[in-house]
């Protein structure tokens, strides 16, 4: 029941944290963008990997 | 997140130092693979240099295939091993040799679970820039959004119940359609800069 009751739970925290990463990836691709649109990939990649762990 | 289940209750021992150094070595494990596998891509595509002006087009055109396999316009299975770490290293080797081998068995990236297409993606970008620098560097971006939820699964917890591993979970569950859209979206943009870059070269 306790199990059942925690997965019943809906805590925001990883869909406010995932927010927040996107946020700091566009910040990152706003400030990369200047330097050469390749670094584009970097932020791109960080987001990729958050995505594969989180969304798993 | 099996592996985050393993790693977060640690944070409740007595010594919260072993959570902090069971993430750390896990993320510093990992980040020795994902260089490596990033300049090793990048130097293959040293020997792909001659197709160059062909292959540039993989990445935007992957991208939106992949973006519409996410829109569930059409459908085929993600190229993956279905495999996950082994979680029974915990209890074989203790949780800081286990933190260690599971860092460096997930940064290979190849070699366990590829649920999002935007892997591959960024393993077909890799290739072409034929960069290695660029290449461990890229990868190393992508190992450090992937072990980023280690560090902050602690805080995500709601209740004080040690169980941030679960709700990890029931959330991950629940926020799918998230995770999906976002993927969706950050395909879109890898075909945007994919275009830009095949039209101005690599």
């Amino acid at each position: 029941m306790e199990l059942a009751a925690a997965l019943a739970a809906k805590p925001a925290g990883l869909q406010r944290a995932t927010w927040m990463f996107v946020l700091l990836c566009l910040l990152l691709a706003a400030s990369l963008a200047r330097m050469d649109l390749r670094y584009e990939l970097l932020p791109l990649a960080g987001l990729f990997g958050w995505i594969q762990t989180g969304g798993l | 997140m099996a592996l985050l289940g393993a790693l977060t209750p640690l944070v409740k021992w007595p010594r919260k130092r072993l959570w902090i150094e069971a993430v750390f070595i896990y993320t510093a494990g990992g980040l020795a693979s994902a260089l490596a596998v990033g300049w090793l891509l990048g130097r293959t595509g040293t020997l792909l240099v001659h197709f160059k002006s062909v292959l540039v087009w993989i990445v935007p055109l992957g991208a939106v295939i992949f973006a519409a396999r996410d829109a569930g316009w059409i459908f085929f299975p993600v190229p993956e091993r279905k495999v996950q770490t082994e979680s029974i290293w915990f209890h074989q080797f203790g949780p800081l040799q286990a933190a260690a081998m599971w860092g460096l068995h997930i940064g290979l990236g190849f070699f366990t679970r590829v649920t999002y297409m935007g892997f591959w993606v960024l393993v077909a970008a890799l290739i072409i820039t034929g960069d290695s620098s660029f290449g461990a560097l890229v990868m190393g971006c992508y190992w450090l959004g992937r072990a980023l939820p280690a560090w902050v699964a602690p805080v995500l917890t709601v209740h004080d119940d040690g169980k941030a591993g679960l709700r990890m979970m029931a959330d991950a569950t629940e926020q799918r359609v998230l995770f999906r859209r976002l993927h969706l979206a950050g395909l879109l943009c890898s075909a945007l800069v994919g275009i830009f870059l095949a039209l101005g070269g690599w």
